[in-house]
């Protein structure tokens, strides 16, 4: 990983079109400022992870589920809707 | 193509609706092929089913027909991506966890919607930016009652160019 230290106003430029500029940095939290292109996917590394997380956490459904939902079908149609 | 799965045993799958998915779900980045089954017993429920991992299959829902108000904006990258000229071509579904088998704990992922592009197969699970919603809303809030809301509601997709 390279690292760099930057002061406040200071930017880093990466490829010919995102600069990331430090605008702010108070106890410690560092506020960043991203230029990019619209197209640019720019995401708080926590939500990437968040849904991460769940997607493996629904991936590990119980099979017992499957007779559970049939039961809440069969419910439903029985009361008509 | 004979499809076989960890859960519903064999099935027979129709080539035309196999899915794509280049670039995988986040943590199933290796699965790039998925088809919807048919819901258990509910039609309200369905199945993203991977092709190539037998044992690997997402309990899925239509979003709008739990939480009418739901809203995506789909960001202008995931637009081109999935090649989708008009909202009316995406369909969208969330994933459902079911913790502990117990499925009035049931919640769906309204952060990261499934899109998929009907009219080629193509499909992205969207990460939304500033959405309100999280990864894990109750889906029965009010205990295990099914509430189906008459009609469908007045949720919105759109899709940024």
């Amino acid at each position: 990983m390279l690292v760099l230290t930057r002061k406040r106003n200071e930017s880093v430029r990466i490829g010919d079109d995102i600069v990331v500029v430090v605008l702010d940095l108070k106890d410690d939290v560092v506020k960043l400022g991203i230029e990019a292109p619209p197209g640019q996917k720019i995401l708080r590394s926590e939500l990437y992870q968040a849904v991460r997380e769940e997607n493996t956490r629904a991936a590990r459904l119980d099979q017992g589920v499957l007779e559970k939902l049939k039961a809440l079908g069969e419910k439903k149609n029985k009361a008509g809707g | 193509m004979q499809l076989n799965t960890g859960r519903f045993g064999s099935v027979e799958v129709e080539d035309e609706k196999i899915l794509t998915f280049p670039w995988g779900l986040p943590g199933f980045e290796h699965l790039r092929r998925f088809v919807v089954l048919p819901g258990a017993g509910s039609d309200v429920f369905g199945w993203l089913q991977s092709v190539e991992e037998e044992s690997t299959a997402f309990l899925v829902v239509d979003p709008f027909v739990f939480f009418p108000g739901y809203f995506v904006d789909i960001p202008e990258r995931e637009t081109h991506e999935l090649k989708l000229e008009a909202p009316a071509q995406a369909v969208l579904l969330v994933i459902v966890s079911v913790p502990e088998g117990d499925i009035k704990k049931a919640t769906v992922n309204l952060l990261a919607p499934l899109v998929i592009n009907t009219a080629r197969q193509l499909g992205r699970q969207v990460i939304l930016n500033s959405s309100p919603f999280n990864t894990r809303h109750p889906l029965f809030p009010d205990g295990n009652r099914l509430v189906v809301p008459p009609g469908q509601g007045e949720g919105s997709l759109a899709c940024s160019y």
